[in-house]
């Protein structure tokens, strides 16, 4: 993982309050990271870059993520950035404003399908499952086991 | 000349000969085993775990253990299916392991009954009952020395329709299972229905044993293995000596609406899968092989090479488009399946492949073993408990997340998920014949209920 995949990936995890783990596990069948980091390079040509360098400057400094991230919420260049970044990774696209609300615009049928917010919701999106028979009857797992214990 | 190089002149002859006599030799006799290190009759029990731990260092450990399952599994055979450890795979070609596994036909029996002994044969007359295209004698030929398989599945596996070859032939299909399998459904009386239903009244789920590598204090075993093998019958413009090849019986099922006659064919092997459940594969870990001239890569066309289920001289044909109902293995003449690889081998299975392929060349240029390849393995990058309801992922996120065999799952391959093909994906949904829990297996869905024949 480059260093600037690095710092996406520890800007996403305070963005989404989900693990690094489970946003960039060491082994795993799809590398979401590089995917999202070429997306948002592409969406965002010149503020991707000056968000991640804010973002890597503030952590420099001293400041945890959540606080860092904080501070980049409060800046208009960079906010916006970051929120269709935090849609990204829950939704799996980007979050396009319409006449009918705010609609997603998926990157894939896979990232619709590995969003997080499926995993929030201890549920699985419409049209695929990786839940067994009957488990609709069951407790689910709890919710740290979907999204991490924040490390 | 001077003593110096006079000594230098005498050591590089002597060393220049010693190469020749070895070169010699090499290509000459018949190689030791010794001096293959990758060709084992030993069939793995689980990975080789590497020491850097990441998804490219899993995915060759993976892929090396379907490599060392293909050639174990295609060993030579001793006549009670043991392997051969006089030969080496590739020498000759000859009755394989794999194929003294038993059927599924011959556990999960129309009649409920014990399944067949392990290492015993189905009475093929019970089944060849009208054949008037072949002789009676065929009724009375079992799975001996001269007829070394009995197929009675043409349409696909996953029943997506036939595939048919550039002869016009439907490729024919067998499902087996290794002892431990077949022990495992026998102890349990899983081979018919009331048996699966008391099992489950028991509150009991299935669960086959994985395999497992050896400790200081434990042996090592073998898991529950499930080999499903495509064959292709061998006719015009077919060049045997580049497939594995045995005399099959063929019985054309009237459940696939074929005329339940028999007939004797020379069928080669074009595709293979191995499933084997072990224990850094609680999913199971799925090897998939094809004979090398299946069909192009979708990216290779147009092509003008010469494929089994690709006619580089139809542009227009429809790709991997399945043959128009009604489907009938008897018919003759019918349309090829225009077949393509949807997604490509990757550069490191590839070079994998080359390696394995040279090894067997090695021990006999003209092997036939040298023209198969791996396509891939499916293995799971999460290996949770794929049972448990509080495992949120169950599955275990199989990498790679789409794997397909040109010949096994012609007409599902692609991308998408629950549409693209992926092993765990589908078989995670594999229930018995109640709808209950077989852990990635289907085949205890062919069990039928006992009939008063098989309660005696």
């Amino acid at each position: 993982m480059t260093t600037s995949i690095q710092t996406f990936v520890t800007l996403s995890a305070a963005l989404t309050g989900i693990s690094k783990n489970v946003l960039a596990p060491t082994v795993t069948n799809l590398d979401l990271p590089t995917t999202y980091f070429d997306a948002a390079k592409q969406k965002f040509p010149a503020d991707f870059d000056l968000l991640l360098s804010a973002f890597q400057a503030l952590i420099d400094s001293g400041k945890s993520a959540e606080d860092a991230v904080a501070t980049i919420m409060e800046n208009d260049t960079y906010a916006p950035v970051a929120q269709q970044i935090n849609f990204l990774w829950y939704m799996g696209g980007w979050a396009v404003v319409t006449d009918f609300g705010t609609q997603t615009q998926n990157l894939s049928a896979i990232t619709y399908q590995k969003g997080m917010v499926w995993q929030v919701m201890q549920s699985h999106p419409m049209g695929y499952s990786v839940s067994r028979y009957g488990y609709w009857g069951q407790e689910p797992a709890p919710l740290n086991d979907y999204i991490g214990n924040g490390e | 000349m001077n003593k110096t190089r006079f000594t230098k002149s005498i050591v590089l002859i002597v060393m220049l000969a010693i190469s020749l006599v070895v070169v010699v030799a090499c290509s000459t006799k018949p190689m030791d085993k010794k001096e293959h290190t990758s060709l084992d009759w030993k069939i793995p029990n689980d990975i080789k775990t590497p020491k850097v731990i990441n998804t490219k260092t899993l995915q060759k450990a993976f892929d090396e253990f379907s490599w060392e399952s293909f050639i174990a599994l295609n060993w030579p055979a001793n006549k009670n299916g043991t392997p051969d450890k006089k030969k080496i795979i590739g020498q000759k070609d000859a009755k394989t392991v794999w194929e003294h596994w038993l059927h599924t036909t011959d556990i999960f029996l129309p009649d409920g009954g014990m399944p067949v002994t392990w290492g015993g044969t189905i009475n093929t007359a019970d089944y060849c009952t009208n054949s008037p295209k072949t002789p009676d004698k065929i009724k009375s030929l079992g799975r001996g020395e001269k007829i070394s398989d009995f197929l009675v599945l043409a349409t696909e596996p996953m029943d997506t329709g036939p595939l048919i070859d550039l002869n016009g032939q439907y490729v024919q299909y067998e499902i087996n299972l290794n002892k431990n399998m077949y022990d495992y459904i026998k102890d349990n009386e899983l081979y018919n229905v009331e048996g699966q239903q008391q099992f489950a009244a028991e509150n009991n789920v299935v669960n086959f044993d994985s395999g497992t590598n050896a400790t200081a204090d434990f042996p090592g075993k073998v898991g529950a293995i499930v080999v499903k093998a495509a064959w292709k019958v061998l006719g015009k413009n077919d060049d045997p000596s580049r497939f594995h090849t045995v005399n099959a019986l063929i019985w054309s099922n009237p459940a696939e609406k074929g005329d339940g006659s028999c007939r004797v064919e020379n069928v080669g092997l074009v595709g293979f899968h191995i499933a084997h459940k072990t224990e850094s594969a609680p999913q199971w870990a799925w090897s998939t092989f094809e004979q090398v001239d299946n069909a192009p890569e979708t990216s290779e066309l147009p092509c003008d090479d010469t494929y089994n289920f690709h006619n580089c001289s139809c542009s227009d044909c429809p790709v991997n488009k399945m043959a128009e109902q009604p489907w009938n293995p008897d018919k003759s003449g019918q349309t090829p399946t225009q077949v393509t690889r949807v997604v490509p081998i990757t550069k490191e299975t590839r070079e994998m492949n080359a390696y394995y392929q040279a090894q067997l060349r090695q021990v006999n240029p003209d092997t036939p073993w040298q023209y198969y390849m791996l396509i891939s393995t499916q293995w799971p990058t999460k290996p949770g408990d794929p049972v448990s309801f509080q495992n949120p992922d169950p599955k275990g996120s199989p990498a790679p997340m789409v794997l397909s065999n040109t010949t096994l799952e012609t007409f599902t391959q692609g991308v998408v998920p629950q549409i693209g093909t992926s092993c765990t994906d589908c078989h995670f949904s594999a229930t018995n014949s109640e709808g209950q829990w077989t852990d990635f297996t289907y085949t205890l869905g062919m069990a039928s209920k006992k009939t008063k024949k098989g309660e005696q």
